[in-house]
């Protein structure tokens, strides 16, 4: 979850603010599991919007209810061994089961074809692809991910 | 306020996560999801002797000068082991988010602003940025010293970096 931090609330006259919005210069991030990166834009001459969220389902709900175009989405996930978050681009959500949990799951494909899926976003071994959610236009793209040597 | 250049960290109400009172020892609010308002943000990994739990942390910061601040804080004292810094860009009428990975912060003095203060970012791929749109420094900034290298001891060249990508 992200967790605010008192100090560094900023603080927007309400005339400006977003309704029900509040501002801040830092949040904490209280997980290590992967998190992730939605960007959309209202329309093409429109600046992006970027999102951070922590649960896979949000960002399926997200971009099926919004009424945007859905940009990117980049896969934040904690390399352990590394001691280190490594970034991620995602070329395809799936909506998928798993034989193994009774709940829907999601199946993210990187711009390389690896596929993740579960609460760590884990290679996914045996899981069903159901229905696309979304598919990113494909870019001759570097490394996959920051982390990662090359 | 959801277009501003003022980069900043929009939290809705909507995103709240209520959890049990006496989870946090503060009220701190707690969130499923938050929005970035502006160019570009800061992901930090960071590590300090100040943590009770001396567990590294992450922060997602807005301002450059934040990211100093929790350096240079004596209360702080803080280590950089990560620091990425994220902005949506447009490459041939595609729009993606860009990520960079930080390997050094400098501070210098931009001469075309009255010696303005500016801190600038070395990527690891060779790029330096600075100011709140993340743009490549003017010629008018004048390198000054550095502030920290970014990284593990043992994965990272200590020595200091200039933003022009070489190594004094």
């Amino acid at each position: 979850m992200f967790v605010s931090l008192p100090d560094y609330r900023f603080h927007v006259p309400t005339p400006l603010a977003a309704p029900g919005a509040a501002y801040w210069r830092c949040l904490v991030l209280s997980t290590t599991t992967p998190w992730y990166l939605l960007t959309t834009r209202a329309d093409e001459n429109s600046p992006a919007d970027t999102f951070l969220m922590v649960w896979d389902s949000d960002v399926v709900q997200a971009i099926k209810t919004c009424d945007v175009q859905v940009e990117s989405l980049t896969l934040v996930s904690r390399n352990r061994n590394r001691n280190r978050w490594d970034s991620i681009d995602i070329a395809e959500i799936w909506e998928a089961s798993d034989p193994e949990y009774e709940e829907p799951q999601v199946l993210l494909v990187d711009v390389h074809g690896a596929e993740y899926s579960g609460y760590f976003m884990q290679p996914a071994v045996g899981v069903q692809r159901l229905r696309l959610v979304v598919k990113f236009p494909v870019r001759s793209s570097g490394p996959r991910a920051t982390g990662e040597e090359h | 306020m959801r277009n501003s250049s003022i980069p900043l960290i929009l939290t809705d109400e909507h995103a709240r996560v209520r959890l049990p009172e006496g989870t946090f020892s503060q009220p701190e609010t707690v969130l499923r999801m938050v929005e970035v308002v502006g160019r570009g943000f800061f992901v930090a990994l960071v590590a300090s002797d100040s943590f009770e739990d001396r567990q590294p942390r992450t922060l997602i910061m807005s301002w450059d000068s934040d990211v100093v601040g929790f350096i240079e804080s004596p209360k702080m004292d803080a280590r950089l082991l990560q620091l990425e810094h994220f902005s949506a860009t447009e490459e041939d009428g595609q729009l993606r988010l860009r990520h960079r990975q930080v390997l050094a912060i400098s501070r210098g003095v931009d001469t075309a602003a009255g010696d303005a203060e500016v801190i600038m970012f070395l990527a690891s791929d060779g790029s330096c940025f600075c100011g709140q749109e993340a743009v490549s420094p003017p010629r008018s900034i004048k390198v000054g010293s550095l502030i920290a290298n970014v990284g593990n001891q043992s994965g990272t060249d200590t020595r200091h970096r200039q933003p022009n990508g070489g190594v004094a």
